[in-house]
């Protein structure tokens, strides 16, 4: 009897710590879809209560008045590009980190580490005169590729930790099966670590699409910004209409939302396999 | 279960797929469009304000622009599109103007503020010298609109905009339902902190947190202390002849810092920011604010009750009178980089015209513009304005960004009651001091 | 742990060949050009003579450079230890045999995805005087307890701290998924040999989990040292503006580069900052080597 009871007191404590960790995540969203059904003058008087008719027009107003529609394609393929950079370069360094031994890999592996120690705008001016000479200045590609050379650091080695995982047994059997490099690649490591490379690859495009400073800086042409800086237009010189932005953060959320929820089972499977060992 | 996800990875990846490959088909056919013929003129703004008509509608902007350019292409059939480009917040102004320059991006013509000229544009070369352009045609303006736009005797804008000056903005359904006048004198402005705090409303709020506009309260009390003679002791403390000590800075600080012991001031405004200030303005919660006349366009749009403005109070035991602080706000500038001077010195002389500066500066009803033959409109509150004329040059033109950052940031730091005014006089001053001598240190490095 | 010596001379090489060009264009070239201009008077568009170290010198002297990097320390030393702490914590909350979890795992990760302009957006509300709307501020009053009732961004010496924690609260979804990875290859039997040895639930934790967890600590270590030092710059300017004492490296980098115009300092700076963090790692890789790098 006291063990029921026990357990149904802990049960309970555990139920309650868990819905404060939900209301303490939740929160801020729920008042952003909140904020963005009111109007304007609502929002000011009372940022917090709930709004006498939800004015779900906020949307499509918002949508127009950012142009975020064409903001949201070129952040798709801007994050479609640059997570498919990523993908190659850092699949095939965090591969070759971990199963091969050769010299120079200290350099690169310290080297790694201090790209990812280096503030972003020291970067900045440099990264205009590197661009303009490869010619990819003001357009997505280059922007792209920034993106990947950002995340490429914290990427390769999260990676690295699946990578090392998997157990090379089953490499050496696929190989003595007469598998070749992209045979072993193809039936094993690709697999394996395919959860764990899909968790590392959707938490980078969601830093990239999330990203307003970069593309802020590199991509001025307005039918080529990407989705946030299309929020910026909502920061007027007099005030800013809180709920139009809202919807507009909340549109913009909202395919990183149905991203991961998708990838759930997946991911969670994934970050579970592997992690940092 | 496992069918539905498939089934929705599969629309939504062909959704992606569909709306990707129409939104770059769009794309490069309205590149190819834009291949028409005739030289590209790029009207760049800095910044979202930085536009023709600040604070206009979209319609009267779209209408205005397409006048304007069909005008000019009269003048000028060589022009082929006129491409008006203005996007961003005005802190990041300066940085877009640059980093459009430094990317050899195309920008003719800069739509600029007179404050951002002052203190960067010219500075950091991103603007060219237009003497020779404004001084045939200088009559057309005032003279201290140009002068706005003059720095060490080169001209670097020529001016268009409305005038703008420093004011308070009053609520005042609930001045009239308290039975409150408009504060005149600094004992007025105690009173009406005292009758609108027992009534449970906030008497002034500001935007403390935009640590910038702290400036304005501070400079008001400044020019009551020392009049005319206010350039001559700023340009001094530049010089080291006076300093931020002096008993004539002190008394200013003081002044400022009363507003908020005497509860005038809602000692929390340092936690809003301009957003913030005006919510609390709008929505009825604080009677008060200080601003700038371009903020009416707004007001007007916004609140839903009577509004009227009022100038800073005569304080008692200084020597003279208040003034309010403005001038031209806006005109054109010329990038440094534009590969086409001669069609952009084109438009900022044909845009200049009487005429469609009178067409420009209209749809915001101003009181005096920077034009001689464009008068301003007349209406009430336009009348109360120009009594405060002349106004006074902003004066952090006079000192550099870095000093001036540093006055801001021991104002709001005074403000929040965090140190006191005299502590606050003697930061700005060691933290000047240590200023020049970095400077200087770095000077010697050029050898 | 097994690896492959190469037994073709290239094959390593040609497998990090991509990543090393990706690197070394668009972060080492810029890095070594931005070295060199921090040698020179650099305004963002022209070199104007020649500086040597005085940019270095102008930077550690400068007082509003060492008094940002003192926040940034205190910044750092509560993220990290926020993060793991939390990220451990929410972990084991996350692994409990409920039914529902695995959705709530999800829900815990949430505010990682969120736009910092909701997020700045979100808490100036949420944390703003109660007559300007501030839902804590007003809870506290509501509750009697008014006198905790602060301005709580715009205190100096409070805002910095607040700002940790926002920053913790931001990233503590993915760190949980870090320790959870950790906690799930855990050998479930070592907890019941521990059982039936007698530890308790805090003996279990403190012999088992926790030393399993340890190489996860020092991957979350890197990623929130980094991330306050390097990226801390969004989170302070939306919410401070770097004002009320709580200017960071990060926005003293901004400041001087775009407000003063002076590309050759913050670059100095940067370079600086970049120094400092790789002494602080060299030096924890001297007392302990990290597990993962040697395997």
């Amino acid at each position: 009897m006291n063990n029921l009871l026990k357990g149904l007191v802990s049960r309970t404590a555990w139920y309650g710590l868990f819905i404060l960790a939900i209301i303490q995540a939740l929160g801020p969203i729920i008042w952003m879809l909140i904020g963005s059904v009111k109007t304007s003058s609502e929002f000011y008087r009372d940022p917090w209560g709930l709004p006498a008719t939800p004015q779900l027009s906020n949307y499509i107003e918002a949508m127009s008045q950012s142009g975020i529609t064409s903001g949201l394609w070129n952040s798709v393929t801007v994050v479609l590009l640059g997570t498919i950079i990523l993908a190659i370069t850092a699949g095939t360094t965090a591969y070759a980190l971990t199963r091969y031994r050769f010299s120079g890999e200290k350099l690169v592996f310290s080297l790694i580490l201090l790209t990812m120690m280096v503030p972003p705008d020291v970067l900045i001016i440099p990264l205009f005169t590197v661009l303009r000479s490869i010619g990819l200045l003001g357009n997505l590609f280059g922007l792209a590729f920034l993106y990947a050379a950002s995340g490429f650091g914290m990427a390769t080695l999260l990676l690295r930790g699946y990578f090392i995982s998997i157990p090379v047994e089953l490499e050496e059997a696929a190989r003595l099966d007469g598998a070749n490099f992209w045979g072993v690649l193809r039936h094993v490591v690709i697999p394996l670590s395919l959860p764990g490379f899909a968790s590392v690859l959707a938490i980078q495009a969601m830093s990239m699409w999330n990203d307003l400073y970069l593309a802020f800086v590199f991509v001025r042409d307005p039918a080529l910004a990407t989705a946030p800086v299309g929020l910026l237009s909502f920061f007027q010189r007099d005030s800013i209409n809180w709920p139009f932005l809202l919807s507009a953060l909340a549109t913009l959320t909202l395919p990183v939302l149905i991203v991961f929820a998708l990838l759930q089972k997946r991911f969670v499977e994934g970050m579970l396999k592997g992690g940092i060992k | 279960m496992k069918y539905i996800r498939s089934t929705v990875i599969i629309i939504l990846t062909s959704v992606v797929i569909i709306g990707l490959t129409l939104h770059w088909v769009k794309y490069f056919q309205t590149t190819a469009n834009d291949e028409t013929a005739g030289e590209k003129l790029v009207i760049f703004g800095p910044s979202s304000w930085d536009i023709l008509i600040p604070g206009a509608d979209s319609e009267t902007l779209t209408a205005a622009i397409k006048k304007i350019n069909k005008g000019f292409r009269e003048i000028h059939p060589e022009t082929g599109r006129i491409i008006y480009d203005s996007r961003g917040p005005i802190s990041d102004g300066v940085a877009r103007l640059r980093n459009a320059i430094i990317a050899e991006d195309q920008v003719d013509v800069v739509l600029c503020a007179a404050n951002p000229v002052n203190t960067a544009y010219a500075k950091l070369g991103l603007i060219s010298p237009l003497d020779d352009l404004i001084n045939p045609i200088k009559d057309r303006f005032h003279s201290h609109a140009i002068s706005n736009f003059e720095i060490k005797e080169q001209i670097w804008g020529a001016p268009m905009s409305a005038v703008t000056m420093t004011t308070f903005f009053y609520n005042r359904d609930l001045f009239d339902s308290l039975e409150l006048a408009p504060p005149q004198s600094y004992s007025d402005f105690q009173d009406m902190a005292i009758r609108l705090s027992t009534a449970g409303y906030i008497p002034i709020v500001h935007q403390g947190k935009n640590s910038w506009m702290w400036t304005p309260y501070y400079f008001s009390a400044l020019i009551q202390i020392l009049g005319p003679n206010i350039s001559t002791y700023l340009k001094g403390i530049l010089q080291g002849e006076t300093k931020f000590t002096n008993s004539e800075n002190l008394a200013a600080l003081q002044i400022m810092r009363q507003w908020v012991d005497d509860g005038i001031i809602d000692e929390r405004s340092n936690e809003l920011d301009e957003e913030g200030m005006k919510g609390a303005f709008l929505s009825g919660r604080a009677a008060v604010f200080f601003g700038v006349t371009w903020d009416k366009a707004g007001i007007e749009d916004k609140a839903n009750f009577n509004w009227g403005m009022f100038p800073y109070p005569k304080i008692d035991n200084t020597k003279f009178p208040p003034k309010a602080f403005g001038g031209v706000e806006s005109g054109f500038c010329l990038a440094s980089n534009t590969k086409n001077p001669k069609l952009a010195k084109a438009y900022i002389k044909y845009v200049t015209r009487p005429e469609n500066v009178r067409l420009l500066t209209a749809p915001l009803k101003p009181f005096a513009t920077s034009h001689r033959k464009v008068k301003g409109v007349n209406s009430p509150e336009n009348k109360y304005l120009r009594s405060q004329l002349p106004v006074e040059k902003p004066l952090e033109w006079l000192f550099p960004p870095e000093l001036n950052e540093i006055i801001q940031r021991e104002l709001q730091s005074m403000m929040a009651g965090s140190q006191s005014p005299a502590a606050a006089g003697k930061s700005m001053q060691t933290r000047f001091e240590s200023l020049q001598k970095a400077a200087s240190i770095r000077g010697n490095s050029k050898q | 742990m097994k690896q492959i010596t190469s037994k073709t001379l290239y094959g390593p090489y040609l497998l990090v060949l991509p990543g090393a060009i990706l690197i070394g264009i668009f972060l080492i070239w810029p890095i070594c050009y931005g070295i060199w201009l921090s040698l020179y008077n650099f305004d963002g568009m022209n070199i104007s003579g020649e500086a040597s170290l005085a940019n270095y010198i102008a930077v550690l002297m400068d007082k509003d450079f060492q008094n940002a990097l003192s926040n940034t320390t205190i910044f750092a030393v509560i993220t990290v230890v926020g993060k793991n702490v939390l990220g451990i914590a929410l972990a084991l909350l996350a692994s409990i045999k409920l039914p529902g979890m695995k959705s709530a795992q999800l829900l815990l990760f949430l505010p990682v995805t969120l736009n910092i302009v909701v997020i700045g957006a979100f808490w100036t509300y949420f944390l703003g005087s109660s007559q300007f709307g501030g839902l804590l501020n007003s809870g506290l009053e509501a509750i009697g307890l008014s006198q905790y009732a602060k301005s709580w961004l715009s205190t100096p010496g409070i805002a910095l701290i607040v700002l940790a924690f926002i920053e913790v609260w931001r990233w503590a979804g993915l760190h949980m998924l870090l320790f959870l990875a950790g906690l799930q290859s855990i050998d479930p039997t070592l907890y019941e040999a521990a059982r039936l040895d007698g530890a308790g639930k805090w003996a279990r934790f403190r012999h088992i989990t926790l030393p399993a967890l340890l190489p996860i600590i020092g991957a979350s270590t890197i990623f929130a040292l980094i991330g306050a030092y390097v990226r801390s710059f969004d989170v302070v300017w939306v919410l401070t503006r770097a004002g009320f004492d709580t200017e960071v490296i990060a926005t003293f980098i901004y400041r001087e580069a775009f407000t003063y115009g002076r590309f050759d300092k913050a670059i100095a700076a940067g370079l600086i900052l970049t120094i400092f963090l790789s002494a602080i790692f060299l030096i924890t890789r001297l007392i302990k080597p990290k597990g993962g790098q040697n395997e």
